[in-house]
């Protein structure tokens, strides 16, 4: 897919996360559909495009979300990098390593400073606050993602 | 001894593309609070809110079947409250004139549509279909038939973003309607709220309905906003001791009423921060 490809991937998963996300709501538990885009793009386009990727999409979601400008900016760019710094390309993409492994890695350190901040500007303990809604929010998000390598719509698991 | 062909610090490009992308959104975290960065933020939610519109329609379909059952379940409820309310209108009414009082000012609503959940549901914010072309200004209270929603906390032309009481940062002023015990609505983790500032031995019971006291110039007198679910044992005043849950489920709402201004009255910070700029 060319860069173009997935700008638009990108800016169609940040309307549909937006306008369709609460949708997909477990009571407080609410799944993000940019973040494993985020991690697929680290994954498989490097560090360089998955910085990059995760930064803007992150910037959508700090313009349209609860969170201040550059929180989740800043947690995507991190997952981002991380991911396409951490697995070379050449090795085989399978579903349990990297994906769900760095999916889940990178959904709690996301949900980590998401509510960090929130907890800090409701004067909240963080650590309880994480548990019940930022763990179980990073596993929903990963068993997404799961579904989603597992659905027709992925073709690099041929590959 | 052989020597490496690569300079020791030899520019790496996807560190310093990192670098700077993290640079770039620290800053903004920590000093993106100005008023260019809150326009761009206001514009920006207005054009997505409107992209995003057609897509709502998919949602809304699926929530109609619920909501239809809901609002059945409602209706029945509401009828046997209706007789009893008729009664004490007229009474108050009664009253309020033996008393002298003014009639309570009236609230002029603007229905909106819920278009988008942005961000995390920790988060608890909602996006309407209704800006400042509307009349909706920042602080103006959301609520819906089942109860209190939140307030405005962004404002575009034609979008608004309101911040509901799941994830605030606000308190909103209570009472348990039976006692008339007045406290502040706080939330303390998801889906959960108390309300502090009740002192120990106040009449608080499971089962009691709180309602909003109407101070502050945000809120609405009377408004409905939840039920006290769980007495956690008379504690101290601060924390709270007492469980609340809203009426409303906030990841699934879909149509609110916005309390705007009305034409002769200026209230609000959005309104002081006009008054301000025409200075």
């Amino acid at each position: 897919m060319s860069f173009i490809g997935f700008a638009l991937v990108a800016v169609i998963l940040l309307i549909l996360d937006v306008s369709l996300g609460g949708l997909l709501s477990l009571g407080p538990i609410r799944p993000s559909l940019t973040l494993p885009f985020v991690v697929y793009i680290g994954l498989q386009r490097g560090p360089i495009a998955g910085t990059l990727f995760g930064a803007a999409i992150g910037l959508g979601l700090d313009v349209l979300g609860a969170l201040p400008l550059g929180a989740t900016s800043f947690a995507f760019c991190v997952v981002g990098f991380a991911c396409g710094k951490l697995w070379k390309n050449e090795n085989a993409f399978r579903l349990f390593w990297p994906w769900t492994v760095f999916l889940v890695l990178g959904g709690a350190f996301a949900e980590a400073v998401s509510h960090y901040l929130v907890a800090r500007g409701g004067g909240l303990d963080f650590m309880p606050l994480y548990l019940r809604s930022g763990l179980p929010t990073a596993l929903y998000t990963a068993t997404l993602g799961v579904l989603w390598f597992l659905s027709p719509l992925h073709r690099v698991r041929s590959s | 001894m052989s020597r490496s062909s690569q300079p020791l610090f030899a520019p790496r490009l996807d560190w310093v593309i990192f670098l700077a992308t993290v640079g770039f959104s620290l800053t903004l975290l920590f000093f993106g609070k100005g008023k260019a960065a809150a326009a761009a933020k206001q514009e920006i939610g207005g054009a997505v809110a409107y992209l995003a519109t057609p897509v709502v329609l998919v949602r809304r379909t699926f929530g109609l079947w619920q909501e239809n059952s809901a609002l059945r379940q409602q209706a029945v409820i509401l009828s046997q409250e209706n007789g009893t309310l008729r009664d004490d209108a007229i009474e108050n009414s009664r009253l309020r004139s033996m008393l002298g009082f003014k009639d309570r000012f009236p609230m002029p609503l603007k229905t909106a549509s819920v278009i988008g959940f942005p961000g995390a549901e920790i988060g608890g914010r909602i996006l309407l279909n209704v800006g400042r072309h509307d009349g909706i200004r920042i602080n103006s209270a959301v609520l819906t038939p089942l109860g209190l929603v939140g307030k405005v906390v962004e404002v575009s032309e034609f979008a608004s973003l309101v911040q509901t009481l799941e994830g605030n940062a606000y308190g909103v002023s209570v009472m348990i309607e039976r006692s008339r015990v007045a406290g502040i609505l706080h939330w303390v983790g998801p889906h959960e709220w108390t309300i502090v500032g009740l002192s120990t031995g106040e009449d608080v019971r499971v089962g009691d309905l709180v309602v909003t006291t109407g101070a502050g110039t945000v809120f609405p007198k009377d408004v409905r906003v939840g039920v006290v679910t769980k007495i956690t044992g008379q504690g101290e005043a601060n924390i709270g001791w007492c469980r609340v849950r809203p009426f409303v489920r906030f990841e699934s709402v879909e149509e609110v009423f916005v309390v705007t201004p009305a034409p002769t009255t200026d209230r609000g910070a959005d309104s002081l921060m006009m008054r301000e700029t025409r200075r």
